[in-house]
């Protein structure tokens, strides 16, 4: 009696867990890079111009006049992923007169990227994120400082303007963090996208 | 990625070969392959130009295989992936006029932080810790410290410098001498070994008398120092600080709005 109660549980589990397989497989199926519409095979190179950007540790916004990328693209057993290779930054400035940024790098490239869907939007997240902004001023707090930045970032996909947005709840729904040190700090910025390669002109989209 | 892919030049190049393809000054349109080629002055653009591998005519080297692309997708094979349409989807990049942002020196490298120094003021600045209240110091946490550390120096600043300072910096508390074992500074206390340097009121104490009813941001920057500065009770906050700033390529940062 006991072991067929067993034998019924165990079954009832497995059934569970088969079905639960079956549905966590159509709520969490990956999207992938498309262009016109059609998948992507092969590779591709994503490259854009920030709408706009800033950088946010409390009381001190960092923005640059021009925020550029260069993201290597291709779909990995359907899922769409890839690397920021390179980030090229002009003209950098705080929201503070006191502060000026002395240098800003970004380390440690390639980041890696991948699609991934939450709540049937898609959303690209990007991890390893490492930069160190050096800022300057004599009258600055953090003058002569090497702020290092560091984590991942997760930003929305829209397909109709062809672009990524990155902020506070982009980052929750995606369950990224970018921090200095033990601080969480936030990070805003509209990405249009752009393929350079082969797709220049055919309209991206993800899903 | 796939390895032995042909890396692109300069994103900077990329970007402006793209904004002359889409502004109409060549090479984005298959009908005139090769003009940004032609017309570039620099030879890396042109390279760039070459590098989009996106009409039979102007990639000058790799096949679709070799790219990774199959070269089934007749679309890529007939050049149309090039805009054949003449559909601009696009705007026009937004070009930095300048160069790119200096980079770091290799000195500047060698002085990003190593460390991931966790600082943390657990609750925050409230109004006990100012002068309307106890005038209390808050508890100070930190974790991560490198350990090849001797010591640690707290600086307490505001953002902004305060109107009429005699210093460009405004200190609230500076703190030096800290065992970087201890993990915190407990509330109202300074731990023993440690001393406390003059701050902008005028006190070997922590002093934080806002100005004003707006919120204000102060930073809590802790440095991580491989040997001991030698501080005494009522250093000079500025000048230890620029000591610690070149003596350590480690600190750790914390801000809080009160």
């Amino acid at each position: 009696m006991r072991i067929k109660s067993m034998r019924v549980i165990l079954a009832g589990v497995l059934a569970t867990l088969a079905l639960g397989s079956v549905f966590s497989a159509s709520a969490s199926a990956a999207p992938a890079w498309k262009f016109d519409g059609t998948t992507l095979s092969g590779e591709e190179n994503i490259v854009g111009a920030a709408v706009s950007s800033g950088l946010t540790i409390p009381g001190l916004t960092t923005t640059c006049e021009h925020f550029l990328y260069n993201m290597e693209i291709e779909n990995s057993g359907g899922t769409g992923e890839g690397e920021i290779v390179e980030l090229p930054l002009f003209d950098c400035g705080t929201s503070s007169p006191y502060c000026t940024v002395e240098a800003i790098e970004a380390e440690n490239l390639p980041w890696p990227t991948k699609l991934m869907t939450v709540s049937s939007k898609p959303y690209l997240f990007i991890e390893g994120i490492e930069v160190a902004i050096l800022y300057g001023g004599e009258f600055c707090a953090l003058g002569e400082t090497w702020v290092p930045v560091r984590g991942t970032a997760g930003g929305s996909i829209d397909n109709t303007t062809e672009s990524a947005t990155f902020n506070s709840s982009t980052f929750a729904a995606t369950g990224a963090d970018l921090t200095v040190g033990a601080a969480s700090i936030e990070w805003n910025g509209v990405f249009p996208t752009e393929a350079f390669e082969w797709h220049r002109e055919d309209a991206l989209s993800v899903g | 990625m796939a390895p032995g892919r042909r890396a692109l030049g300069g994103l900077t190049t990329v970007a402006v070969v793209l904004a002359l393809a889409v502004t109409g000054c060549g090479g984005g349109d298959s009908s005139a392959p090769g003009t940004a080629s032609t017309g570039a002055t620099d030879g890396a653009a042109a390279v760039d130009v070459e590098a989009q591998g996106n009409s039979p005519a102007s990639d000058g080297g790799e096949s679709s295989a070799q790219k990774g692309e199959p070269a089934a997708n007749g679309k890529q094979a007939s050049g149309e992936a090039t805009g054949a349409s003449g559909k601009k989807k696009h705007a026009p990049l937004q070009l930095p006029t300048g160069k790119p942002e200096e980079g770091a020196t290799p000195e500047q490298i060698e002085a990003v932080p190593t460390a991931d120094i966790a600082v943390t003021v657990p609750g925050g600045l409230t109004a006990a810790n100012t002068c309307n209240g106890k005038e209390l110091s808050p508890t100070v946490k930190w974790r991560n410290v490198p350990p090849d550390t001797a010591e640690l120096a707290l600086f307490v600043m505001p953002l902004k410098p305060v109107p009429g300072s005699s210093s460009p910096l405004y200190f609230d508390w500076a703190v030096a001498g800290i065992d970087p074992s201890l993990g915190e500074l407990k509330a109202g206390e300074v731990p023993q070994g440690a001393v406390v340097g003059r701050n902008s009121a005028g006190k070997n104490a922590w002093d934080l008398c806002p100005q004003g009813s707006a919120p204000e941001n102060y930073i809590f920057a802790l440095y991580a120092l491989p040997e001991s500065l030698g501080p005494k009770a009522g250093f000079d906050p500025l000048e230890l600080r620029k000591e610690a700033t070149a003596a350590s390529d480690n600190v750790g940062l914390y801000s809080v709005t009160f």
